[in-house]
Protein backbone atom coordinates (compact mmCIF):
# COMPACT_ATOMS: atom_id res chain seq x y z
CA UNK A 1 0.00 0.00 0.00
CA UNK A 2 1.18 3.46 -0.67
CA UNK A 3 1.20 5.85 1.69
CA UNK A 4 0.38 9.28 2.46
CA UNK A 5 -1.04 12.06 -0.22
CA UNK A 6 -4.42 10.91 0.83
CA UNK A 7 -7.35 13.43 -0.20
CA UNK A 8 -10.30 13.71 2.30
CA UNK A 9 -12.72 11.57 0.02
CA UNK A 10 -9.90 8.84 -0.16
CA UNK A 11 -9.38 8.51 3.82
CA UNK A 12 -13.28 8.55 4.18
CA UNK A 13 -13.02 5.47 1.33
CA UNK A 14 -10.71 3.75 3.20
CA UNK A 15 -12.31 3.91 6.70
CA UNK A 16 -15.22 2.84 5.27
CA UNK A 17 -13.92 0.09 2.93
CA UNK A 18 -12.53 -1.08 6.36
CA UNK A 19 -15.21 -1.45 8.37
CA UNK A 20 -17.78 -2.84 6.02
CA UNK A 21 -15.04 -5.71 5.55
CA UNK A 22 -15.49 -5.82 9.71
CA UNK A 23 -19.13 -5.76 9.68
CA UNK A 24 -19.57 -8.60 7.60
CA UNK A 25 -17.53 -10.91 9.86
CA UNK A 26 -19.97 -13.74 11.45
CA UNK A 27 -19.98 -14.52 14.94
CA UNK A 28 -21.00 -18.01 14.70
CA UNK A 29 -23.53 -17.37 17.21
CA UNK A 30 -26.10 -19.64 15.61
CA UNK A 31 -24.55 -23.08 16.99
CA UNK A 32 -24.82 -21.83 20.40
CA UNK A 33 -28.67 -20.64 19.80
CA UNK A 34 -29.54 -23.80 17.83
CA UNK A 35 -27.59 -26.06 20.74
CA UNK A 36 -28.70 -24.87 23.65
CA UNK A 37 -32.50 -23.96 21.96
CA UNK A 38 -32.89 -27.50 22.11
CA UNK A 39 -31.43 -28.21 25.62
CA UNK A 40 -34.05 -26.12 26.94
CA UNK A 41 -36.03 -27.37 24.55
CA UNK A 42 -36.26 -30.88 25.16
CA UNK A 43 -35.44 -30.57 29.18
CA UNK A 44 -38.51 -28.40 29.46
CA UNK A 45 -40.79 -31.07 27.00
CA UNK A 46 -39.49 -33.65 29.60
CA UNK A 47 -41.04 -31.79 32.35
CA UNK A 48 -43.95 -31.08 30.88
CA UNK A 49 -44.50 -34.88 29.85
CA UNK A 50 -43.37 -36.32 33.49
CA UNK A 51 -46.14 -34.52 34.67
CA UNK A 52 -49.01 -35.47 32.02
CA UNK A 53 -47.66 -39.13 31.40
CA UNK A 54 -46.53 -39.80 35.58
CA UNK A 55 -46.49 -43.40 34.46
CA UNK A 56 -42.65 -42.47 32.97
CA UNK A 57 -40.14 -43.70 34.52
CA UNK A 58 -38.59 -41.28 37.43
CA UNK A 59 -34.92 -41.96 37.44
CA UNK A 60 -34.41 -42.27 33.34
CA UNK A 61 -36.25 -38.87 32.91
CA UNK A 62 -34.87 -37.07 35.51
CA UNK A 63 -31.37 -38.57 34.25
CA UNK A 64 -32.42 -36.91 30.72
CA UNK A 65 -33.87 -33.98 32.13
CA UNK A 66 -31.03 -32.86 33.90
CA UNK A 67 -28.19 -34.74 31.56
CA UNK A 68 -28.84 -32.26 28.59
CA UNK A 69 -26.98 -29.42 30.74
CA UNK A 70 -23.64 -31.07 30.95
CA UNK A 71 -24.01 -32.57 27.50
CA UNK A 72 -24.37 -28.94 26.40
CA UNK A 73 -21.63 -27.31 28.13
CA UNK A 74 -19.46 -30.11 26.79
CA UNK A 75 -20.47 -29.65 23.02
CA UNK A 76 -19.97 -25.35 23.63
CA UNK A 77 -16.59 -26.57 24.71
CA UNK A 78 -15.25 -28.31 22.09
CA UNK A 79 -17.23 -25.77 19.62
CA UNK A 80 -15.27 -23.01 21.65
CA UNK A 81 -11.96 -24.64 21.44
CA UNK A 82 -12.48 -25.67 17.65
CA UNK A 83 -13.50 -21.49 17.13
CA UNK A 84 -10.18 -20.48 18.90
CA UNK A 85 -8.20 -22.54 16.28
CA UNK A 86 -9.69 -21.17 13.42
CA UNK A 87 -10.84 -17.89 14.32
CA UNK A 88 -8.43 -14.71 13.89
CA UNK A 89 -10.63 -12.16 14.94
CA UNK A 90 -13.13 -11.43 17.96
CA UNK A 91 -16.31 -8.97 16.65
CA UNK A 92 -18.04 -6.17 19.04
CA UNK A 93 -20.92 -8.32 18.25
CA UNK A 94 -19.71 -11.29 20.34
CA UNK A 95 -19.23 -9.52 23.55
CA UNK A 96 -23.26 -8.76 23.05
CA UNK A 97 -24.19 -11.93 22.74
CA UNK A 98 -21.72 -12.89 26.04
CA UNK A 99 -22.99 -10.21 28.27
CA UNK A 100 -26.65 -10.79 26.83
CA UNK A 101 -26.60 -14.31 27.79
CA UNK A 102 -24.27 -14.17 30.96
CA UNK A 103 -27.21 -11.30 32.34
CA UNK A 104 -30.11 -14.07 31.59
CA UNK A 105 -28.39 -16.66 33.59
CA UNK A 106 -27.38 -14.76 36.68
CA UNK A 107 -31.41 -13.32 36.44
CA UNK A 108 -32.65 -17.09 36.44
CA UNK A 109 -29.66 -18.15 38.96
CA UNK A 110 -31.52 -15.50 41.13
CA UNK A 111 -34.89 -17.06 40.35
CA UNK A 112 -33.76 -20.35 41.26
CA UNK A 113 -32.13 -19.01 44.44
CA UNK A 114 -34.76 -17.35 45.40
CA UNK A 115 -37.38 -20.57 45.02
CA UNK A 116 -34.83 -22.73 46.88
CA UNK A 117 -35.59 -20.09 49.75
CA UNK A 118 -39.31 -19.10 49.72
CA UNK A 119 -40.56 -22.41 47.93
CA UNK A 120 -42.28 -20.71 45.05
CA UNK A 121 -41.23 -21.52 41.27
CA UNK A 122 -40.97 -17.76 39.27
CA UNK A 123 -38.37 -18.91 36.99
CA UNK A 124 -40.37 -20.90 34.82
CA UNK A 125 -43.04 -18.31 34.53
CA UNK A 126 -40.15 -15.67 34.13
CA UNK A 127 -38.58 -17.60 31.76
CA UNK A 128 -39.80 -16.72 28.43
CA UNK A 129 -39.81 -13.03 29.74
CA UNK A 130 -36.26 -13.21 30.22
CA UNK A 131 -35.23 -15.75 27.49
CA UNK A 132 -37.42 -13.15 24.78
CA UNK A 133 -36.05 -9.65 26.24
CA UNK A 134 -32.67 -11.15 25.95
CA UNK A 135 -32.99 -12.77 22.68
CA UNK A 136 -35.07 -8.94 21.86
CA UNK A 137 -32.51 -7.11 22.75
CA UNK A 138 -29.18 -8.73 20.97
CA UNK A 139 -31.69 -9.16 17.79
CA UNK A 140 -31.90 -5.19 18.39
CA UNK A 141 -28.38 -4.62 18.26
CA UNK A 142 -27.37 -6.70 15.79
CA UNK A 143 -30.25 -6.08 13.91
CA UNK A 144 -31.52 -9.56 13.02
CA UNK A 145 -35.25 -9.57 12.39
CA UNK A 146 -35.80 -13.27 13.31
CA UNK A 147 -34.56 -12.81 16.65
CA UNK A 148 -36.31 -9.50 17.65
CA UNK A 149 -39.74 -11.49 16.27
CA UNK A 150 -38.86 -14.07 18.20
CA UNK A 151 -37.79 -12.21 21.50
CA UNK A 152 -41.04 -10.29 21.19
CA UNK A 153 -43.30 -13.99 21.02
CA UNK A 154 -41.04 -15.09 23.83
CA UNK A 155 -42.22 -12.08 26.17
CA UNK A 156 -45.65 -12.55 25.09
CA UNK A 157 -45.60 -15.98 26.31
CA UNK A 158 -44.95 -14.72 29.43
CA UNK A 159 -48.15 -13.58 29.68
CA UNK A 160 -49.81 -16.86 29.60
CA UNK A 161 -46.74 -18.83 31.85
CA UNK A 162 -47.63 -16.19 34.34
CA UNK A 163 -51.35 -17.56 34.92
CA UNK A 164 -51.60 -21.44 33.85
CA UNK A 165 -50.27 -24.27 35.69
CA UNK A 166 -47.12 -25.84 36.37
CA UNK A 167 -47.57 -28.10 32.98
CA UNK A 168 -48.79 -25.49 30.68
CA UNK A 169 -45.76 -23.69 31.72
CA UNK A 170 -43.18 -26.34 31.41
CA UNK A 171 -44.84 -27.05 27.54
CA UNK A 172 -44.77 -22.86 27.31
CA UNK A 173 -41.08 -22.83 28.37
CA UNK A 174 -40.58 -25.80 25.50
CA UNK A 175 -42.09 -23.36 22.76
CA UNK A 176 -40.58 -19.80 23.88
CA UNK A 177 -37.13 -22.08 23.37
CA UNK A 178 -37.89 -23.10 20.09
CA UNK A 179 -39.42 -19.96 18.86
CA UNK A 180 -36.38 -17.41 20.67
CA UNK A 181 -33.08 -20.03 19.65
CA UNK A 182 -34.06 -22.82 17.60
CA UNK A 183 -35.80 -20.93 14.77
CA UNK A 184 -33.89 -17.84 14.84
CA UNK A 185 -30.66 -20.02 14.84
CA UNK A 186 -31.46 -21.88 12.26
CA UNK A 187 -31.56 -18.79 9.47
CA UNK A 188 -28.38 -16.74 11.54
CA UNK A 189 -25.84 -19.16 9.77
CA UNK A 190 -27.30 -17.41 5.88
CA UNK A 191 -26.83 -14.21 7.40
CA UNK A 192 -23.90 -11.72 7.53
CA UNK A 193 -22.58 -9.84 10.76
CA UNK A 194 -25.08 -11.59 12.79
CA UNK B 1 -10.72 27.39 9.39
CA UNK B 2 -9.79 23.89 8.80
CA UNK B 3 -7.82 21.66 12.34
CA UNK B 4 -4.87 19.46 10.74
CA UNK B 5 -5.32 15.79 10.07
CA UNK B 6 -3.73 13.96 12.40
CA UNK B 7 -0.57 12.88 10.71
CA UNK B 8 0.39 9.78 12.40
CA UNK B 9 -3.61 8.63 11.05
CA UNK B 10 -3.06 10.34 7.58
CA UNK B 11 -1.57 7.43 5.83
CA UNK B 12 -3.30 4.86 4.29
CA UNK B 13 -2.12 1.69 5.70
CA UNK B 14 -2.22 3.11 9.09
CA UNK B 15 -5.80 4.56 8.59
CA UNK B 16 -6.78 1.05 7.15
CA UNK B 17 -5.28 -0.71 10.24
CA UNK B 18 -6.70 2.02 12.66
CA UNK B 19 -10.86 2.04 10.77
CA UNK B 20 -10.62 -2.23 11.06
CA UNK B 21 -9.70 -1.93 14.75
CA UNK B 22 -12.57 0.57 15.31
CA UNK B 23 -14.69 -1.74 14.41
CA UNK B 24 -13.99 -5.15 16.74
CA UNK B 25 -12.57 -6.25 19.97
CA UNK B 26 -9.45 -7.97 18.82
CA UNK B 27 -7.79 -9.23 15.84
CA UNK B 28 -4.98 -11.46 14.75
CA UNK B 29 -2.10 -9.79 12.85
CA UNK B 30 -2.87 -12.33 9.85
CA UNK B 31 -6.58 -10.73 9.34
CA UNK B 32 -5.18 -7.13 9.15
CA UNK B 33 -2.32 -8.63 6.38
CA UNK B 34 -5.21 -10.23 4.50
CA UNK B 35 -7.58 -7.56 4.63
CA UNK B 36 -5.24 -4.41 4.07
CA UNK B 37 -3.08 -6.22 1.39
CA UNK B 38 0.01 -4.98 2.67
CA UNK B 39 3.23 -6.88 3.04
CA UNK B 40 3.61 -8.42 7.07
CA UNK B 41 6.89 -6.33 7.16
CA UNK B 42 5.30 -3.11 5.81
CA UNK B 43 2.35 -3.53 8.50
CA UNK B 44 4.21 -4.58 10.92
CA UNK B 45 6.22 -1.36 10.99
CA UNK B 46 3.08 0.88 10.73
CA UNK B 47 1.52 -0.86 13.39
CA UNK B 48 4.52 -0.52 15.43
CA UNK B 49 4.07 3.20 14.81
CA UNK B 50 0.91 2.66 15.77
CA UNK B 51 1.73 1.34 19.23
CA UNK B 52 4.58 3.63 19.98
CA UNK B 53 1.70 6.50 20.13
CA UNK B 54 -0.16 4.36 22.48
CA UNK B 55 -3.10 4.19 19.50
CA UNK B 56 -3.15 0.14 19.52
CA UNK B 57 -2.05 -2.90 21.73
CA UNK B 58 0.04 -5.88 20.34
CA UNK B 59 -0.54 -9.06 22.08
CA UNK B 60 1.85 -11.80 21.22
CA UNK B 61 1.21 -15.33 22.46
CA UNK B 62 0.49 -18.71 20.98
CA UNK B 63 -2.38 -20.57 19.30
CA UNK B 64 -1.77 -24.46 20.03
CA UNK B 65 2.08 -25.05 19.17
CA UNK B 66 2.26 -21.77 16.78
CA UNK B 67 3.06 -17.95 17.40
CA UNK B 68 0.18 -15.38 17.04
CA UNK B 69 0.76 -11.53 17.12
CA UNK B 70 -2.66 -10.21 18.47
CA UNK B 71 -4.37 -6.47 19.01
CA UNK B 72 -6.49 -3.91 19.79
CA UNK B 73 -7.54 -0.18 20.07
CA UNK B 74 -6.84 1.54 23.33
CA UNK B 75 -8.83 4.13 24.45
CA UNK B 76 -6.22 7.06 22.86
CA UNK B 77 -6.54 5.39 19.73
CA UNK B 78 -10.74 5.50 19.60
CA UNK B 79 -10.12 9.16 21.04
CA UNK B 80 -7.44 10.05 18.04
CA UNK B 81 -9.66 8.06 15.50
CA UNK B 82 -12.75 9.86 16.15
CA UNK B 83 -11.25 13.26 15.87
CA UNK B 84 -9.44 12.50 13.04
CA UNK B 85 -12.78 11.07 11.58
CA UNK B 86 -14.54 14.52 12.91
CA UNK B 87 -12.09 16.54 10.92
CA UNK B 88 -12.35 13.89 7.49
CA UNK B 89 -16.44 14.96 8.27
CA UNK B 90 -15.81 18.59 8.16
CA UNK B 91 -13.58 18.94 5.21
CA UNK B 92 -15.69 16.75 3.63
CA UNK B 93 -18.71 19.19 4.12
CA UNK B 94 -16.73 21.91 2.59
CA UNK B 95 -15.52 20.36 -0.40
Amino acid sequence: MKQDNLNPSDSAKIIDEALSHVRNEKTGAYYYYILWGLILMIHFFLRYCKIVYPLLSDYYIDLIIYGVFPIGGILSFIRKDKDAQTENLVTKLEKVYAFGFVGFAICYAILGFVEIKTHVDFKTSLYPMLLGFTVFVTGGITGYKLSIVGGSIGMIISLFTLILGTEWQYLLCSLASLICCVLPGLFMKQVKNV
Amino acid sequence: MYKDLNPLLHSQLRLAVMSVLIGIEEVEFTFLKEKTGATAGNLSLQMGKLEEAGYIKIIKGFKGKYPVTKCHITESGKKAFCEYATVIKSYLQHL
